[in-house]
This record gives C-alpha cells, sequence and structure tokens, in this order.
C-alpha cells in the first residue's frame, strides 16, 4: 500500500479523452489512431473508418459484460465509438433489470442516477485495467439564442456524466479543407482543455496513424505537469502555514510581512490568508493606517 | 503575444468594483433566451438589494454545515444558521444526510481566499472556497437536478481560474431536496482554464461596464470606505 501524501503529486496515468463533431468527419479513424486501440462498436459504423483495426462489435450490455481483463490484455486503449448509443444500451439493461427504473421507455429519475453510478463504475475500471479510454460521440447543435452552441450528442442527464468523466473533451470540425480538433470551450461548442492547445490540425488520414496515441501522451504529461506544480505549491504553503503556527506575537506576524507581501502566483493569496487567519486567532487588529498587525487592548 | 484585450472597446467614466457573482448574474441575464430574471432583478442585484430565495436559503445553511460542522453540531445531526435579510434561521440536517457529503469534503488547503484583479482598469473581486496547491475547490449545493453546463458555462470558475492563476477548478456539487432532508446526489468534476479564456474575461467585462455606465448604476459598484 502507498499512502500519497497532500504534498506529493497524483499522476493522471490514464487519461479520459471525448472527441466529437458531425457525422463522417472521420472520428472513429480517429479513434483508432490511440495507441493499441481496441474500438468497441456500439453503432455498427466502424466498417465506414480508413484504417480500422481491432473492433468489438457491441449488440447489448451483455457484451460489454464480457470484457474482461485478459481479454483487453493486448490493448492500451478502450474506445467507445459512440458513448452515446453505449449509453442508450446501458439504460436498457438497467430497465431490462428492474422495469421500476424506466418510464415509456425512458429512464426515470433514480434510473439516471444509476446509469452514471454504473457508467462511472465501468471507466473507472477500464482504468484500473490500465487503459486510456477515448470516447467518440456525434455532435449536435442547440440553439442558444441566436447562437448554435455544439455539444456531444448524448442525451438527458447521460450527457453530464460523459463531461464529468472527460479530462479532455475536443471538437472536431472541418476548416476549409483541413481537419482541426479544438479543446477549448468557446461561445460555438463545448470543451475542456487541461493542456491550453491551440486548436490543432489534424494530418490526412494516411499521415495520422498515430495521431492521438501521441496526443493522450502530451495530454497525460500536461495533467502529470499540473499535479507535480500543485504538489510543490501545497509545499509552500504547508511551509508557511507551520511557521505561522508557530507565532504568538503581532511582532512576529509583522515581521513576516515583507516577505508575505513579495510572494506571487497561486502560492501568494494563500499565505496571506493563514497569516490573517493566524492574527485573528491570536486576537491581533490590522491597523490600515500602520499597514501593521496591532495588539488589541486588553484583548489577553 | 497577443494582448487579451485586443477588440474590446475601451470604456471611459467612474471605474467600478464588480464580483465575480454580479458579473455571473449578468451574464445570465444577457442570454437571449432565459425568461426568468428581468432587468429590474439584475439591478437589484448591482445595488445589493438581493434577497435569497427559501432554495438557495437551504443550499446555503447545508455548505455552512459541511464546511464548520464542529460549530453546528447538535444531537442525531447538525443545525446551521443563515441570514434572509430579515433574521436568522436555523436548518437541520441528520447525520445520515450529511455523511456522505463530508466523506468527499476535502478539509485541506486554504478556505475563503479572496483575491482582485484590473479588468480594464475595472476591478473584479472574487473569494474561492478553498483552494489546494494550485487547485481550487469549489463546494455548491444545489435543490435542482444537476445540470453540468450551468457551473460549466458560468463565468465565475473563470474568473477565480484567471484571477489566481490556477490550473484547475474542481467542483463537488451537492444535490439535496427541496425540504433539505435528503441528499440525492454528490456530483464531482474538473474545469480548466484555455487558451482564450482571459480575453473572453475581458469582454464580459466590458459588456457589463457599458451596462452599468447606460443605467447610471457606477454608484453601487464603487469599493467600501472605511473611516
Amino acid at each position: 500500500m502507498r499512502i500519497i501524501k497532500a504534498t506529493d503529486a497524483i499522476p493522471v496515468e490514464h487519461p479520459v479523452f471525448c472527441i466529437f463533431g458531425q457525422p463522417g468527419i472521420g472520428k472513429s479513424s480517429l479513434g483508432y489512431s490511440a495507441k493499441d486501440p481496441l474500438l468497441l462498436d456500439f453503432d455498427e459504423g466502424a466498417h465506414r473508418a480508413a484504417n480500422r483495426k481491432d473492433t468489438l462489435l457491441i449488440k447489448s450490455w451483455a457484451d460489454v459484460n464480457e470484457i474482461d481483463r485478459d481479454a483487453l490484455a493486448p490493448y492500451s486503449t478502450v474506445t467507445v465509438d459512440t458513448v452515446g448509443r453505449c449509453l442508450d444500451l446501458l439504460a436498457l439493461d438497467i430497465i431490462d433489470a428492474n422495469p421500476k427504473m424506466g418510464r415509456d421507455g425512458n429512464l426515470t429519475l433514480q434510473g439516471y442516477g444509476a446509469l452514471g453510478t454504473r457508467f462511472r463504475g465501468w471507466i473507472t475500471k477500464l482504468r484500473a485495467f490500465g487503459k486510456d479510454v477515448v470516447l467518440i460521440a456525434h455532435h449536435k447543435e442547440d440553439k442558444d439564442g441566436d447562437s448554435i452552441i455544439i455539444r456531444p450528442d448524448i442525451t438527458g442527464r447521460s450527457y453530464g456524466e460523459v463531461m464529468k468523466s472527460s479530462d479532455f473533451v475536443g471538437f472536431v470540425y472541418m476548416n476549409g479543407k483541413n481537419r482541426y480538433i479544438d479543446f477549448n470551450p468557446t461561445d460555438r461548442w463545448v470543451g475542456k482543455n487541461p493542456a491550453n492547445w491551440k486548436p490543432l490540425p489534424i494530418p490526412e488520414i494516411g499521415k495520422a496513424q498515430s495521431f492521438l496515441a501521441d496526443l493522450m501522451d502530451k495530454g497525460r504529461a500536461a495533467l502529470g505537469s499540473i499535479s507535480a506544480e500543485s504538489a510543490q505549491i501545497t509545499q509552500q504553503v504547508d511551509d508557511w502555514r507551520s511557521a505561522f503556527e508557530a507565532y504568538t506575537t503581532a511582532e512576529e506576524c509583522n515581521k513576516a510581512l515583507p516577505q508575505v507581501t513579495a510572494l506571487t502566483g497561486i502560492v501568494a493569496p494563500q499565505v496571506k490568508k493563514l497569516l490573517m487567519d493566524r492574527a485573528k486567532a491570536l486576537k491581533l487588529e490590522w491597523s490600515p493606517q500602520t499597514k501593521a498587525f496591532v495588539e488589541l487592548v486588553g484583548a489577553k | 503575444m497577443e494582448s487579451p484585450d485586443k477588440g474590446v472597446r475601451r470604456i471611459g467614466g467612474r471605474k467600478v468594483r464588480i464580483s465575480a457573482t454580479t458579473l455571473e448574474s449578468f451574464r445570465l441575464w444577457s442570454d437571449p433566451d432565459q425568461e426568468w430574471m428581468s432587468e429590474e432583478s439584475l439591478i437589484d442585484t448591482i445595488k445589493g438589494k438581493f434577497s435569497p430565495t427559501p432554495k438557495m436559503l437551504v443550499g446555503q445553511a447545508f455548505g455552512r454545515a459541511l464546511e464548520k460542522p464542529d460549530r453546528w453540531r447538535v444531537d442525531g445531526g447538525y443545525e446551521s444558521f443563515v441570514h434572509d435579510g430579515k433574521g436568522w434561521l436555523g436548518y437541520f440536517f441528520s447525520e445520515e444526510m450529511i455523511r456522505p457529503a463530508m466523506e468527499v469534503f476535502d478539509r485541506r488547503g486554504v478556505f475563503e481566499v479572496k483575491q482582485e484583479k484590473q479588468y480594464l482598469g475595472h476591478t473584479v473581486v472574487t473569494k474561492a472556497d478553498q483552494i489546494l496547491g494550485t487547485r481550487i475547490h469549489e463546494n455548491k449545493t444545489t435543490t435542482s437536478s444537476f445540470d453540468f453546463d450551468k457551473y460549466a458555462q458560468s463565468c465565475q470558475w473563470r474568473f477565480m481560474a484567471d484571477m489566481f492563476g490556477a490550473s484547475a477548478v474542481q467542483y463537488n456539487v451537492f444535490c439535496i431536496t427541496e425540504s433539505g432532508d435528503t441528499l440525492k446526489s454528490i456530483e464531482q468534476f474538473t474545469l480548466y482554464p484555455y487558451a482564450d479564456m482571459e480575453s473572453d474575461l475581458f469582454q464580459l467585462v466590458s459588456e457589463f461596464v457599458s451596462f452599468v455606465q447606460g443605467r447610471r448604476l457606477e454608484e453601487f459598484l464603487q469599493p467600501k470606505v472605511y473611516a
């Protein structure tokens, strides 16, 4: 057992990528460009992909239940094509097992709760098996006043589940004759972009055999770097906290002010708050005139 | 590097101090499809005349109980108090209801951290519920059903991420019943700053300031002066 301390980085070893776009734009082909992929073909559309690799046709959730650690051993990535249809089959399985979870073929509120729990559990299991996960979705256009916002085409509350579970969400689109994927949320489409990527051109399919594999490695590195930086900052803030806890007088608090004021970045507001909290615990007051902490008369 | 305020109209006149919460109200009001918030109600928010609804009060009370459980501990659960503008109201939450929420509530890090930043010469202020390292943790309570886009489209997390220079904003959304006696679900997700985020924020501040100046509301958005 390895306990990870608050000040240690937690690497994100198996990120979840969600990719959405219009039919025929090459999403399944992109899915096959992940590292050693197994594509779960929920939509029965994999035959159209240009660079098809290993594929498992999924007709019902029973087929999904048969996928165990051994079956996935040769693969590094599980591509779910499409996640909308995957959730539809999962919903049917939930209603089959418990008809009270459905009404007129749709999930009840309780049914959606079960769907969320089971979907999250399944994704967690795939990651625990050591697999990266790619969720592919068609796009849909929702009217938002005068403008159109493009989202993954996933019905009802399942949409939230996919957006919550995904570390990266990218929209694939054509700009002239070129394909792009944009992970940035804009006023035209939704997205998630921990790596701060600009819109990325996608090479022609023949030259994009490892496009997603490379991108997922970069995404993994970006998430790892976020975690490492966060752990380092946590340590810095903890060091300040320990120092402040030893303070017992206004003089000590005031002595720390030049150093605290000189701090920059996300450390600065945290350390300032810790110093204010310590001063408050010591019943000190901040004097705007002298810009220093003072002891309240009769406070002790 | 291109300036993030490129293309944003520079506005003269009196500078204002705006909370990220007020900017979010303005963003919601600006949605052409929304019908639930009137201009009068938005102006009341700007003037600080905001009165919380019963749903909001339940949510606030639940959040308070989670943040400082020791303070609100009573027999069989927690009773926290919130002010509705007229007086203090107490809300009881059972042990069974609050325990699962407590389990996901990360108590490390620094709580209620304030920050301010200049946008087009105007001051925007915000307060993060909690910061751990470079990650902001926001704890929300809602009596409505969970709606991912409601949070993802909000400008509040964008302002927080930009103003603190955070690497991520993690939301813990506690969905409770209107009566406040059942915890329906806990929804957790993370949002990340993105390439053009700062220019989106400049644009929103610019539109808000134009609105405020057009209705001569600047006097309600001035820093408090203490004697």
